[in-house]
Formats: C-alpha cells, sequence, structure tokens
C-alpha cells in the first residue's frame, strides 16, 4: 500500500464516520413509501386514508400504520441515548397525562395487531401484560398507574417504536402541540414547539400560511371521526443515515453535512445521498379525542432511485419543477447540484 | 365514511320512571370500543334511520354501553322504541360519536345539567373522578333519575336543585366564584343552555370557556338522491348514510379521491345539473355559488344530479 493510499484510505474513514453516527440503514425498495408517484411538490393538505396498501414501480407498502423492520433495535437503542443524554426531548404539559395513557394503549394494540409475532397487550383480572418480544420485555401495568410503568406512558412507549409521536389536544378551536417525543426530527425543534398551536408551528413554511392549508389541515385533523387513521407522507433528500437532525443538535451534525457539501464525493454520491421518506399517521384517539401524530423514519440511495426508472425519473422532474419559493425550503439549491447529474448520468 | 354497523345486545334495563330507562348494551360479540367522555351512541331505531343517545361511561373500557332514554311520545317514534326493548334483543348502532368533549387542560370543570340533559354530564364526572380533576356538579330536575350514579362518581361535589327558579338564583353566584380557568359544560333543555350563556355573559366568562353545543363538524346522513353520470349514462342511488363517490365505487365507477373528507380537493367533479348541497372544506364561495363542480366524497344534493362522467 504506497502512502498516498494509505491517506487517501484514512480520509474516506474520517468521512464513513461523519456518514455513521446515529445511522440507520436503508430501506428496502420493495416496501420503500416512495413520495413522488404522484408528482406533486406543493404543500397543500396531502391526506388520505391509511391502511391501504399502496403500490410502486418496485413493490407495495402502507397495510400497516406502525413501522417495525431492520432498523427496530438499532431505532429504539438510538432514540434511548437520546432520551438519557437531553431528557427534554421527551416534554408533555400535565393535563396530557389521559392522552398519553390513551396513546400508549392505542400503539400497543397497534404492534400486537399488526405484528402479532412480536408484540402482544393482553388483559389481565387488574390490569394489562405488555410483552415485546423483540427487547424481550414483559410488563404489568394498571392503567392511570405511573408506578406500575415506572415513567410516563408515552416515554415508555416511545422507547419501544420507531415512530417519533406527537400528541395535539384540541382547545378554543385550535389544535396545540402539547405532547413531544421527538429525537429524529428534520431541521426543527421539538422542544421549541410544545405548547405551540398549530399556527405557530408552522408559521416557517412558505405558502401554507397564506393559502389557507395550515386552517385546512387543522380542521382536518380536529374533525377526524375518531380511531380513523391517516397518513401523508413528506420528504426530503439528506446526506447520510443520521436520524437526529433536529435543530437542537445541529451543533453535532450540521458542520460535518456543511464540510460534504463544500466538496461532495462525486464517485460516492449515489450512496452518500439519501431520500428520507417521513411518512406520518394520525389519529384522533379513542378516549380522549386527542390527536396522534406519528413520524417514522426510512431512506433508500440515490442509487436505489436510480435502479427504479420511474423513480429516478420523477425524481428528476419534481427537482427541475420546483416553484422558485419552494426550493430553499426542499433544500433543492443544495441537493439539486448533487442529485441531478447523478441520476441524469445513472439513467 | 360507512362503516360497520355494531351488534348490541340488550344486557340489562333500569326503570327509574314511566318516563325514563337506562339500558345496558353488550357487543354481541369482541370488544367494545371506548369512547370520550360525553359522546353519543348513534341507534338505529328503523332501517337507515338513527337517534344518538349520550353514553354515560367515562369510555375507558366499557364492558358495556350504557345509555337512558326518556319517553318522547311526540317525537319521531325512537324513543318509543327504545322503550318497547327487552333484555335479549339484539340492536345496531354506529361508533360512539364525540362531540361534547371534556377540555383536558382546563384547572376545573363545572358540570350544569339539566333534566334528561344529565346524561353526558354523569360522563363527564365519571372521567373527571377518574383523573382526579378539580369539578363540581348542578343537576337541576323535578325527578333526579340519575342521582345516584353522580353521586357515586361526585361524592359532595353533587348539588341538587328542584327547579330552574331554584338554580338561577345559585348560578350567579357559582359563576362568579369560579377561578379563572374553570370550564363550564351545560347540558339540558335549550331554554336553559340559553339561560346560563346569558349569565356567564353577564359575569365576563370568555364565550370559549362555555361549553354545550356539539363543536365538530361530523358527516351527518342527509337525504338519499339519484345521481346520473353524462357520459356513461349510469343511474346510482346514494343512500342516506352512503356518499355520492361510496356509490358510484359500489356501482363499479372509479372516481380519483386521497382525503375523502372533502379536504383535499382530489374527487372534484363536473356537476351538469343538479341542486348540490356542499360539504366539503375546499371550495370557495363563488365556486360553490357557480354550483358547476363539486366535492364529491361529502356533498350531496337534492333530487337528480347529474354528473360529468
Ligand atoms: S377525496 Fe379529498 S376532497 Fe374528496
Amino acid at each position: 500500500m504506497t502512502a498516498s493510499e494509505s491517506e487517501s484510505e484514512s480520509e474516506s474513514e474520517t468521512r464513513m464516520n461523519v456518514l455513521a453516527d446515529d445511522e440507520y440503514e436503508n430501506s428496502r425498495i420493495e416496501d420503500f413509501p416512495f413520495p413522488l408517484e404522484k408528482a406533486s411538490i406543493e404543500p397543500r393538505v396531502d391526506v388520505e386514508p391509511a391502511l391501504a396498501p399502496r403500490s410502486t414501480a418496485a413493490g407495495t407498502w402502507g397495510g400497516r400504520a406502525l413501522l417495525v423492520n431492520h432498523n427496530y433495535e438499532r431505532c429504539v437503542r438510538i432514540r434511548s441515548r437520546i432520551l438519557d443524554r437531553d431528557p427534554v426531548r421527551f416534554t408533555s404539559l400535565p393535563h396530557m397525562l389521559p392522552a398519553q395513557w390513551d396513546a400508549m394503549l392505542f400503539l400497543m394494540r397497534r404492534l400486537g395487531s399488526e405484528y402479532p409475532d412480536d408484540f402482544a397487550l393482553t388483559r389481565r383480572a387488574d390490569g394489562w401484560l405488555w410483552t415485546n418480544r423483540r427487547l424481550g420485555l414483559e410488563r404489568e401495568f394498571a392503567f392511570g398507574d405511573l408506578s406500575s410503568l415506572g415513567m410516563e406512558p408515552l416515554e415508555y412507549i416511545g422507547r419501544q417504536v420507531q415512530e417519533d409521536l406527537l400528541l395535539l389536544d384540541h382547545r378554543s378551536a385550535r389544535l396545540y402541540v402539547d405532547t413531544v417525543l421527538v429525537t429524529f426530527s428534520m431541521g426543527w425543534s421539538p422542544t421549541f414547539v410544545v405548547g405551540m398551536n398549530f399556527h405557530e408551528v408552522h408559521g416557517t413554511v412558505p405558502r401554507v400560511m397564506d393559502d389557507g392549508t395550515v386552517d385546512r389541515s387543522e380542521r382536518f385533523l380536529s374533525t377526524m371521526p375518531i380511531g380513523e387513521l391517516y397518513r401523508r407522507n413528506p420528504w426530503a433528500f439528506q446526506i447520510g443515515g443520521r436520524l437526529d437532525r433536529s435543530k437542537d443538535a445541529f451543533p453535532e451534525w450540521t458542520p460535518k453535512a456543511d464540510a460534504y457539501l463544500a466538496d461532495p464525493r462525486l464517485d460516492t454520491v449515489g450512496t452518500d445521498v439519501r431520500m428520507r421518506s417521513e411518512l406520518s399517521h394520525f389519529v384522533r384517539l379513542p378516549l380522549t379525542g386527542a390527536v396522534l401524530y406519528t413520524i417514522s423514519v426510512q431512506s433508500i440511495s440515490l442509487e436505489q432511485i436510480a435502479s427504479v426508472p420511474e423513480w429516478s425519473a420523477s425524481s428528476m422532474r419534481v427537482i427541475k419543477e420546483v416553484p422558485d419559493d419552494l426550493v430553499h425550503h426542499k433544500g433543492f439549491h443544495v441537493y439539486g447540484p448533487l442529485v441531478l447529474p447523478y441520476l441524469e448520468r445513472s439513467s | 365514511m360507512t362503516r360497520e354497523l355494531m351488534q348490541l345486545v340488550v344486557d340489562g334495563i333500569v326503570e327509574h320512571s314511566a318516563e325514563v330507562r337506562t339500558l345496558a348494551l353488550v357487543p354481541a360479540g369482541g370488544d367494545l370500543p371506548g369512547y370520550v367522555p360525553g359522546s353519543n351512541l348513534p341507534v338505529e331505531w328503523r332501517t337507515g334511520r338513527f337517534n344518538s343517545y349520550s353514553l354515560t361511561g367515562d369510555g375507558f373500557e366499557p364492558a358495556a354501553y350504557t345509555i337512558s332514554v326518556r319517553r318522547q311520545p311526540d317525537g319521531d317514534g325512537g324513543s318509543l322504541w327504545m322503550h318497547q326493548l327487552r333484555v335479549g334483543q339484539t340492536i345496531r348502532a354506529r361508533q360512539p360519536v364525540s362531540e361534547f368533549p371534556p377540555v383536558w387542560s382546563a384547572r376545573r370543570h363545572l358540570l350544569l345539567a339539566g333534566g334528561i340533559g344529565v346524561t353526558p354530564i354523569v360522563s363527564h364526572a365519571r372521567s373527571h373522578a377518574r383523573w382526579n380533576h378539580d369539578f363540581e356538579v348542578h343537576y337541576v330536575a323535578r325527578d333526579h333519575v340519575l342521582a345516584a350514579e353522580l353521586a357515586a362518581a361526585a361524592g359532595d361535589k353533587l348539588h341538587l336543585h328542584g327547579s330552574r327558579s331554584d338554580f338561577a338564583t345559585t348560578l350567579t353566584d357559582l359563576l362568579v366564584r369560579q377561578p379563572v380557568g374553570t370550564h363550564l359544560y351545560v347540558c339540558g333543555p335549550e331554554s336553559m343552555i340559553d339561560a346560563v350563556r346569558e349569565a356567564a355573559l353577564a359575569a365576563c366568562w370568555p364565550s370559549t370557556r362555555v361549553h354545550s353545543e356539539p363543536f365538530a363538524v361530523t358527516l351527518a346522513p342527509g337525504e338519499p338522491f339519484t345521481v346520473r353520470t353524462s357520459r356513461s349514462g349510469r343511474r346510482v342511488q346514494v343512500a342516506p348514510d352512503e356518499t355520492v363517490l361510496s356509490a358510484l365505487d359500489a356501482a363499479g365507477l372509479s372516481v380519483r379521491s386521497q382525503c375523502r373528507r372533502g379536504f383535499c380537493g382530489e374527487c372534484l367533479t363536473g356537476v351538469v345539473s343538479g341542486d348540490v348541497i356542499h360539504r366539503d372544506d375546499y371550495l370557495e364561495a363563488a365556486d360553490r355559488d357557480a354550483g358547476e363542480q363539486m366535492l364529491i366524497c361529502v356533498s350531496r344534493a337534492r333530487g337528480e344530479l347529474v354528473l360529468d362522467l
């Protein structure tokens, strides 16, 4: 091995580290919720009833509301580490305790029915038994009794799902984000939004404030029939597989991302740059009427996109056709110059 | 929106008086869904006709749904039907609907019930007792049929009043001595609700702290009507609890849709003729008036509707 080779070796190792901290693995294209089947980038009420399987050019997704895949153990480990280090990532206003119990039971029931081999919620004479075989957990608890969980209910279940969780309370004709358990957000600060109403939270998204989309979304969420699940699938490009891209963690990761962007490796762009889906589900909970909002993060690499000609074509079209005022919001001013040439080259 | 109806069996009946009876309904199979306190249960008393009755439990893991029904001889017949039910009979109902929920962030809850309007108040009181909330109940009626149920939940926080005039003197005093952050819930005859609202206004209560009416827009069933498709020449009936979209779907005519709740605009369809009842949250007022388009996942029509399909 020559000196220059070993140097580039160690250089690529640091690059690997840049991309490896807190990473999760890419999804398989067969069940990736590719967001651009209907190519439209306008922020609008882009919701649909959940649980209906959707076919894509590469497979199907959407038959379940919760994600438990090959990243499960890794995701819950990363989340627990973040929560231990930075406990405010789980923040809940006191009046949300009933809604937390409501959400926990809802999530446990869904896990049990969607992944019966891995999870089970069983009625006991004076309470419940929760079984999580993936993590080897068994817990008897009584509804409403905090000591039987050892922590607040949303944190208890939040440490056992891949999803970020939010609870919205409806009062004075507005929805308020009163509980967050968010460790994997993309460029926003979960701790900052607690107690804000829906309008304040969306204040930074261009267009949506002026054209009434936020109002409509808020009305949609607050009038959903109890128990009916809906979903939407926002997405973005990102470098590497780091999950926690919150404002709270900016100092940890933005310098590395900036360094990469300043000097991208054209030979590895195909694996370095990923499309990140933030498939979100929402439901009004049965016992309190609070809105539970879940976000599950998945990604595929540009290489994987390029392997499906239809996906490659619609990705390129969306980047080229995005309206000017949304270019920055979607980060296309940064990612466009990386993604377009790569996809063009490989198509 | 057409969800499957639940099959419920009448498991117990308590006759409180000649007028009011309480029914306990258990599932014909499986578990009963929980519900938000103050929810009501739409019961089918004649094919396609539903009357809603407040559920009186706290909504958590109900073993039975309990409703209390006052006989209304001059009503549409639903309450009389409820009064002739016997133990063991099976009835059909929709999922509970939440239109009178508690405000979870309230510092204190002031519950006011008049007559048979007591039923959702019992539900609220039971929930507040479960969660250890600060609350107080006032129950105005000639015969306090659910006093025992309320007392079990509220204990000495329950106050009984024999008549409205009797309560009127208490009300003003009650309103001024509530701490800031109290929410008021009133259920009873319309005249009582009006009187309470007026008194609350006079006592400088913000109207957002006074709850009486359903706040949620639900997709209520409507009158049946007919749809004709001008291009494919089909004729389809839309039943009261169907939508145009679901009726077309059932007839094998598929139309693009997404949210199915009148928000996204995906199912926008051209109207050739017909008297449209718009129920969406998408079209501008001017578009509605023009009457040339409609969202067929929620909007309905009177008589015959001809669509550009
Ligand atoms: S399907 Fe969304 S408005 Fe009709």
